[in-house]
């Protein structure tokens, strides 16, 4: 097992584009970040800004018409980027998992939930019928599942969205995986049952040293969650930090527009705020700075100049005109 | 289980109950009836013979005692006689529908057997040439008439090539392959004819499952591409399909009148048009009659195979 903080992924300048009649848009530009064992990486934006996008490009799970243009993903050394369909398939599922947001939808309806928690056992471990089957029942266990041993002949229709999620995550770690990508794994879920969500993958975390790539647009829940946040507006990485830089310092105005519309218990508003308008869609960001229609403090040169990388700290960076490191 | 046949099988006995009616009422309705066809083949009758025959027949009577009637005799085992074939109704029926059920269902067999694959694969590669090539087919099999593709494989295999017989069935002490000969150019007409429709239908369910959120589940998990479409995706897609399919197992019973006529095949569907055009109520009755009973046993078993399909569908209510 490898020490914790040790960079196991590295993501740097990672651009990926759509096919359209149109010719090729770009979706993500130049994104750069690194995972570290034991550690939660979270990227935060709203629906249409890329984060998940960024995610399936990490297992090559793009949509037919989606290109990576450029750039280098290194998983413990070796290039993703330019790998074969049969190397990026031994890893996916082995040492990169992913679950999902919906759990009602992922989970394929006319087989199992035990036979699917032992497929990825059996494609990657190479383990006979009854011993994978063995194994899953211990990874349902190891979920919080009750029962485990009767419900691994349940099929997904019978339980609910909670345990559905468990058994995701019980798909996804079940073959101890140095990384896991969680794309809002606890937005489709009630309140309570997020907690338990949360609360199982830290454990889970800190038994297997994985190394967590949490996606989410919901900050309540990334707090909880995350060592690093990594903030993403119109398919770039706008700010990031430590997660108590971001989380009490931040400094670009998207952040903490974003920051306000959280809900807080200890605050006494009595309306939400809101960031009016919405994402630019690809193709369709502005000159610029891509936030400066909607950002509150933009000025004149925001709309001509792409924003200058400014270095607050050496974690914490953030791309944007008004904001100067002191 | 249980529950369900006994609750289906009472359902399609009502069901075959209202459809007797219903046939009985629609015959009944039809222009002429067996005294006219007395009269017309003997020209020294009298309106007073016909009417005496009418009175003797029960043909005078309202149509729902007519009905009556024929329901008590037939509950007793006496369907009637085929006055067409002078043979109770039954011994023309069985070989008839013998013949249909052959050469139906070779052909849905074989239709099924290719739709299924060509269609999976046109669908896990969309818009390739191989996609493109089925759709072509698929739509070449459902625009050409049935009476033109017959005539033109009879030309090739039969008149050309000499290879197969233009029409007929075999002697029924001929042995198997010489039984075979005589089906194949039918089937191949009828297979040809269906199989583009079918292969579009599991194309077009198979896109349809391969947009699903547990197919990129699967992918992720590190399935090959073989192994996505071929288990997770194929179970889910067949249960739309298995509905078409169990509607054209209906129509196996019915016949194929163009093809049965052009091949001369003796099948149901050359007896029920036989029957009818002739005024033999009695035999087109129990023909039309057979055909629905075994379209109802066809959805039966169609929603037994959803239940085999897809775990979430359980049969009546006594499973959990």
């Amino acid at each position: 097992m490898s020490s914790v903080d040790e960079t196991i992924l590295s993501v740097s300048n990672l651009s990926i584009g759509f096919e359209t009649d149109e010719g090729l848009i770009p979706v993500i530009e130049e994104v750069s970040f690194d995972l570290h064992t034991g550690r939660t990486l979270a990227l935060v934006g709203e629906s249409g800004c890329g984060k998940s996008v960024t995610a399936f490009a990490l297992l090559k799970l793009l949509p037919p018409f989606g290109r990576i243009i450029s750039g280098s993903i290194k998983f413990r050394g070796q290039e993703l980027v330019d790998s074969t369909e049969s190397e990026i398939q031994a890893i996916r599922g082995d040492r990169i998992s992913m679950i999902f947001q919906e759990p009602m939808s992922a989970l394929n309806p006319v087989f199992t939930i035990g036979s699917q928690v032992a497929e990825s056992l059996l494609l990657h471990r190479h383990l006979d019928k009854k011993m994978a089957w063995q194994q899953a029942v211990e990874m349902l266990v190891a979920v919080g599942i009750p029962d485990a041993a009767q419900r691994a002949k349940n099929y997904p229709h019978q339980l609910s969205g909670g345990m559905r999620q468990r058994v995701m995550i019980a798909m996804a770690l079940s073959c101890e995986p140095d990384i896991l990508i969680a794309d809002e794994p606890t937005t489709a879920l009630d309140v309570t049952i997020q907690a338990q969500i949360l609360d199982l993958m830290h454990d889970l975390q800190e038994r297997f040293g994985t190394a967590i790539l949490f996606i989410s647009h919901d900050f309540g829940v990334v707090s909880r969650m995350a060592d690093y946040i990594a903030v993403m507006y119109a398919g770039k990485i706008i700010e990031r930090g430590d997660a108590g830089e971001i989380l009490t310092g931040a400094r670009h105005p998207y952040t903490c527009a974003l920051l306000a519309t959280t809900p807080r218990i200890d605050a006494s508003v009595t309306r939400l705020p809101a960031i009016s308008g919405r994402v630019p869609a690809p193709g369709q960001r502005p000159a610029g700075c891509y936030f400066q229609p909607r950002c509150p403090n933009a000025s004149d040169h925001c709309g001509e100049q792409r924003p200058p990388p400014v270095d607050l700290s050496v974690t914490h960076q953030l791309i944007c005109h008004e904001v100067v490191s002191e | 289980m249980k529950g369900f046949l006994l609750t289906r099988g009472a359902q399609a006995l009502l069901v075959i109950l209202i459809m007797s009616f219903v046939i009985y009422s629609l015959i009944g309705l039809m222009p002429g009836d067996p005294i006219d066809q007395m009269i017309s083949a003997d020209p020294n009758m009298t309106s007073a013979d016909a009417t005496r025959l009418r009175a003797l027949y029960g043909l005078d009577l309202p149509i729902h005692q007519r009905y009556w009637n024929w329901l008590s005799a037939a509950l007793s085992g006496d369907l009637g006689y085929s006055r067409l074939f002078a043979k109770p109704v039954l011994e023309v029926l069985l070989p008839a529908l013998k013949n249909s059920v052959m050469l139906l269902g070779l052909a849905l067999f074989m239709s099924i057997c290719i739709a299924i694959p060509i269609g999976t694969l046109a669908a896990s590669k969309p818009r390739s040439v191989f996609d493109y090539g089925v759709n072509l087919f698929a739509f070449a099999g459902i625009s050409i008439p049935s009476f033109w593709l017959a005539l033109m494989l009879i030309i090739l295999f039969s008149v050309i090539l000499g290879v197969l017989p233009a029409g007929g069935i075999a002697q029924s002490d001929a042995g198997f392959w010489e039984s075979m000969k005589y089906l194949i150019l039918p089937a191949a007409t009828l297979t040809i004819a269906s199989v583009g429709g079918h292969a579009r239908y599991v194309r077009a369910a198979m896109l349809e499952v391969l947009r699903q959120d547990y197919i990129r589940t699967a992918r992720a998990k590190g399935a090959g591409a073989m192994r996505v479409v071929w288990r997770h995706a194929l179970r889910n897609a067949m249960i739309p399909v298995v509905t078409i399919m169990a509607l054209d197992f209906g129509t196996l019973f019915s016949g194929a009148l163009i093809t049965e006529t052009i091949y001369s095949w003796p099948g149901m569907g050359k007896l029920i048009f036989d029957s009818v055009m002739g005024n033999d109520c009695n035999l087109a009755l129990i023909a039309l009659l057979f055909a629905t009973t075994l379209t109802l046993v066809g959805s039966l078993l169609a929603d037994i195979c959803y239940a085999w399909l897809d775990p979430r569908i359980t049969l009546g209510v006594s499973e959990q």
